[in-house]
């Protein structure tokens, strides 16, 4: 049949019925296949269909003359498909896909509020601003710092977009002469990337929050958290 | 809408919530998401967990980077009326690991609203001396 196919022009009326006809005639391939998929958590009808799908692109690509039977080159094709289908929906992945999304939902509302508060907003409040479950904010915004825990420690600049953030620190150099070892701490602050420094300053020596900071510098309070971090981490490893 | 304001909050219910971890700097992943998750189901704002997860972090490798081989450490969180209460611990440091006056001090009390530190236990022949610091974290006073 193959044979038949590939003789016939690309283009022919022809050539898309022969080709349908060995697609129809595999069908029961591509059922067994998607029924050994049962179970596992995706509806049966959206296996089926992605396994049919795998079996025309196994008819589409096998080449007759390479001396191998369609059936052992279709099998692993439809399988592929079958499996690339679980990579990309299954559940393991659609749950963080879901927290991912109310988690960008929780970052406007968080900077939303913020500034109509004038303060960062509390679980409670953020559930009742976007209508949520309360225990269902608490989750998500625990999975988003558990999220951004990982990155702390992957961290590292790269991200140095800083704008002239100079004019912004005031008085805080003043402040540092209360620390006990400011003339050890002075000169490690002076090698700071200049926004690690500014965040540093504002948040120890000018008392601003978290979210204030985040404001000023044009960045997000989560950005702010992981920037402390990162420099807190350092600074405590260099006045060891 | 929902009435989540009028609803206490549905934490530990003023439990005290106690853990033990090894005193080990990976183990400071396990306090930091711990402790800010009990900070947010107690309704902290979302800039005090923040600031929690800062302070815990510099509070706790203090402790760790003095404390013996193979110790373990005590996180204790207890949640009061007006603020959120917690200790950590660790047995046989005997000097003061957190000194006022220090950047280390001067970040944990920029961070909570009250940091104290503690020696525990008899020393000598008895259990070991436990040292420890305590933070507390105050509640946003809503009726502003």
């Amino acid at each position: 049949m193959f044979r038949e196919l590939n003789a016939l022009p690309v283009d022919s009326p022809k050539r898309e019925r022969a080709r349908e006809q060995i697609v129809r005639r595999c069908m029961p391939l591509a059922e067994h296949i998607a029924h050994r998929f049962d179970g596992r958590g995706e509806p049966r009808e959206d296996i089926a269909q992605v396994a049919r799908l795998g079996l025309v692109n196994a008819v589409n690509r096998f080449d007759v003359e390479c001396g191998s039977d369609f059936v052992s080159f279709a099998v692993p094709t439809i399988m592929g498909e079958v499996r690339r289908h679980f990579r990309d929906n299954s559940w393991a992945v659609k749950v963080p896909r879901r927290l991912k999304e109310l988690h960008l939902q929780l970052g406007s509302a968080t900077a939303e509020m913020s500034q109509r508060l004038g303060r960062a907003p509390t679980a409670s409040e953020l559930a009742t601003e976007l209508n949520l479950d309360r225990g269902e904010v608490v989750e998500a915004l625990i999975a988003g710092s558990g999220y951004n825990t990982l990155s702390i420690d992957s961290g590292g600049g790269g991200d140095d977009d800083s704008s002239p953030l100079t004019e912004t620190l005031g008085s805080g150099d003043a402040n540092l002469d209360r620390i006990e070892n400011h003339e050890v701490l002075r000169p490690l602050l002076d090698q700071l990337p200049e926004r690690d420094r500014t965040v540093i300053i504002l948040r120890f020596f000018e008392s601003l929050t978290q979210s204030q900071i985040a404001e000023r510098v044009g960045i997000s309070q989560m950005h702010v958290s992981r920037l402390l971090a990162r420099t807190l981490a350092r600074l405590r490893d260099e006045l060891k | 809408m929902s009435e989540a304001d009028n609803q206490p909050a549905p934490g530990t219910h003023g439990q005290p919530v106690e853990f033990i971890v090894p005193a080990r700097l990976e183990s400071l992943v396990i306090i930091r998401t711990l402790v800010s998750a009990l900070g947010t189901l107690e309704d902290l704002d979302l800039d005090a967990v923040a600031d929690l997860r800062l302070a815990l972090d510099e509070a706790c490798t203090a402790l760790i980077r003095s404390s013996a081989p193979n110790s373990r450490l005590t996180v204790t969180v207890r949640p009061r009326e007006e603020d959120l209460w917690i200790s950590v611990s660790v047995p046989g440091v005997e000097d003061d690991v957190l000194r006022p006056g220090t950047f280390s001090w001067h970040v944990i009390s920029s961070l909570t609203d009250a940091v104290e530190t503690f020696h525990d236990g008899a020393g000598a022949d008895g259990p070991a001396r436990v040292y420890g610091i305590t933070m507390t974290a105050r509640r946003l006073d809503t009726s502003r």
